[in-house]
């Protein structure tokens, strides 16, 4: 850890985090405290999880540390994941972007690059692969090559400008390796955001790992030594504390809520006009149950004039690579003769633009007690009649409850979706303007902000009780 | 832009093989089948089909003969790149394509080899991936 100067020390205050009764302590900060980030998905990268690793180390920026954000090559992205070249320019300036290469030969479908054995053995190149991942010291496989560049990269950060915090975001869970490599060879402090977990499965609500496996000892081993453990909803947080018990005063929610900058601004409390436009915005992944969707669609438009009228967008990614998944592209090319289009993905930075077409929003998740999803966040900030679509145990329910304009289909049976489509589509039209406007108020207790600043509080005020002399 | 696809399948049971076509249709390019069945089931919007003949599987000859045809005339790779280098048409499909994609295992095994001869042609294996990087 650092110290304080013996020199006349520069004073630094911490923005908006400054609390007044350590004031005192404050003032004797010789520097600024540095936070290393670390997140394999960071932009241009455009998946789901890339909103929060952009919005945490802007949060620490904004409260006065000086940020080093360690992350993958840009060309990863291009290659593999696609991208969103317009979250790069929402990065705090101020954050020290520290880029490492990263190989994921498995997604690799330029055929020259293959070798011999792959060309000609795919399965015993598959083996041999997943054999290879398995000797490896971190058992996190299709990612764990990225370990030695990464705890490299962390430790030069480290030698060339102290750190005094880190802060590390699965998936995938490699990314952790840093802060650990960091606390074991500096005792470096170190918070693990867990998100979704890593022994749980959220859809089955199971262990995908025993304790005794190298994954749930890494866990333990892990968990054990973090200053505090993120989990992105209650339910997840329950889990793991009833698994470590010892550990449950250090694990925290950080919902991912929705970010001011680019969220949609709240629709105006006016009626919609028909043709009403139905709209999902998220990536179609196989868990997404698209098909039971289609059937309520075409059920719904066979019995409710107002949609019948109507038409649904999808917008999104099919799957999570840049190579959509064939069987999802199926689906919405199948989708297309029920009034369902599917108009491609949506760069972040237009997705305000993209929510003012829509008169009525689609939840469509995948089932599991503890699936929360950051897009229900973001469509709470939109003040627009929500219609979920996912199995009511769905940890998404518990953010919708008391949602104003909120329509859940009781079960993914085409009639319980028809029903709830037929009720969203006649509140676009039918509800009164004091309902939506509880309903945009509603949105404003999930903003990001006030899920990260408690964390970005606590942890500044220890990072600077740090420097203070005993 | 010419498209040509490879397989060994059956033309109906390469998974998305007619919403890829449609699509490449769609944006004016012309797309080529080349396959060891033909079943009639080959998307309707294909500009060309190039039929290379069932092969030899040996499922009728039992586990013997399924060995010996292991040997000769060989593995469904083999016999697809066999088959390949004798048809004139297949050829000149091959030769004028802008992006060649391999829609199963053994395709992948006989473009692997045709890369070799022809590093600066993108040979793409999946069907969705050869979409992604023609249409981006």
């Amino acid at each position: 850890m650092t110290s304080v100067s013996d020199n006349a020390p520069e004073m630094h205050h911490f923005g908006a985090y400054q609390p007044t009764a350590l004031a005192d302590t404050m003032c004797l900060v010789s520097r600024r405290p540095h936070l290393l980030y670390v997140a394999w998905g960071y932009p241009p990268c455009r998946g789901g999880g890339v909103y929060r690793a952009l919005a945490t180390p802007n949060a620490f920026a904004a409260a006065g540390w000086e940020v080093t954000v360690l992350t993958v090559d840009r060309d990863t992205f291009l290659k593999y994941t696609g991208t969103d070249e317009s979250l790069e320019a929402l990065i705090n300036p101020a954050i020290n972007v520290v880029r490492t290469p990263f190989v994921w030969d498995a997604l690799e479908t330029d055929i020259r690059r293959y070798s011999w054995l792959r060309a000609h053995a795919p399965r015993v190149w598959r083996r041999w692969r997943k054999y290879a991942e398995k000797c490896k010291r971190f058992p996190d496989i299709g990612y764990s090559g990225w370990r030695p560049d990464l705890e490299a990269a962390a430790t030069r950060i480290h030698a060339e400008h102290p750190v005094d915090l880190v802060v590390a975001t699965a998936n995938p869970a490699t990314a952790w390796m840093a802060a650990w490599a960091l606390h074991k060879s500096a005792g470096v402090p170190y918070v693990l955001d867990q998100r979704d977990g890593w022994t749980l499965d959220v859809f089955s609500g199971q262990r995908h790992h025993t304790e005794r496996s190298r994954i749930g000892r890494w866990e333990r081993r892990l968990l054990s030594s973090a200053r505090e453990a993120w989990f992105v909803n209650e339910p997840i947080r329950t889990w793991y504390a009833k698994e470590y018990p010892a550990l449950a005063d250090r694990m925290h929610v950080v919902m991912n809520g929705w970010d001011a900058d680019l969220a949609p601004a709240a629709a105006a409390p006016t009626p919609a006009t028909r043709p009403l436009t139905f709209g999902y915005i998220g990536t179609i992944s196989r868990m997404v149950p698209l098909g039971e969707f289609v059937a309520g669609w075409e059920r719904a438009r066979a019995s409710d004039d107002v949609v019948a009228q109507a038409r649904a967008v999808l917008r999104g990614y099919l799957g999570f690579y840049t190579t959509p998944n064939p069987a999802q592209l199926q689906l919405v090319t199948d989708a297309e003769k029920s009034g369902v289009s599917f108009d491609g993905p949506v760069p972040k930075a237009e997705i305000a633009s993209v929510y003012n077409g829509f008169d009525v929003l689609l939840l469509i998740l995948g089932s599991g007690l503890y699936v929360t999803s950051g897009k229900v966040f973001e469509y709470l900030a939109t003040g627009l009649p929500v219609v979920s679509v996912h199995d009511p145990s769905n940890a998404a329910t518990d953010v919708l409850r008391g949602y104003p304009l909120w329509f859940p289909a009781r079960s993914l049976a085409p009639d319980d979706i028809a029903d709830a489509l037929i009720g969203a589509a006649h509140a676009a039209l039918d509800a009164d303007e004091a309902t939506r406007i509880a309903a945009r108020e509603f949105g404003q207790q999930y903003r990001r902000d006030r899920q990260l600043d408690p964390r970005v509080e606590a942890l500044t005020i220890s990072a600077a009780a740090a420097q203070v002399p005993a | 832009m010419k498209v040509v696809i490879l397989t060994t399948l059956r033309t109906g049971r390469v998974e998305g093989l007619e919403a890829a076509v449609a699509r490449w249709v769609a944006a004016g390019d012309h797309v080529a089948l080349i396959t060891l069945h033909d079943q009639g089931l080959a998307p309707q919007n294909l500009v060309e089909l190039v039929v290379l003949g069932a092969p030899s599987t040996g499922a009728r000859l039992g586990v013997i003969g399924r060995a010996l045809v292991r040997l000769y005339p060989g593995s469904l790779a083999r016999q697809l790149h066999r088959k390949l280098q004798a048809s004139k048409s297949a050829q000149t499909a091959i030769k004028s394509a802008d992006i060649l994609v391999a829609a199963d295992t053994p395709a992948i095994t006989t473009l692997w080899k045709n890369s070799r001869k022809r590093p600066d042609l993108p040979h793409i294996s999946g069907l969705a991936a050869a979409l992604q990087l023609s249409q981006g």
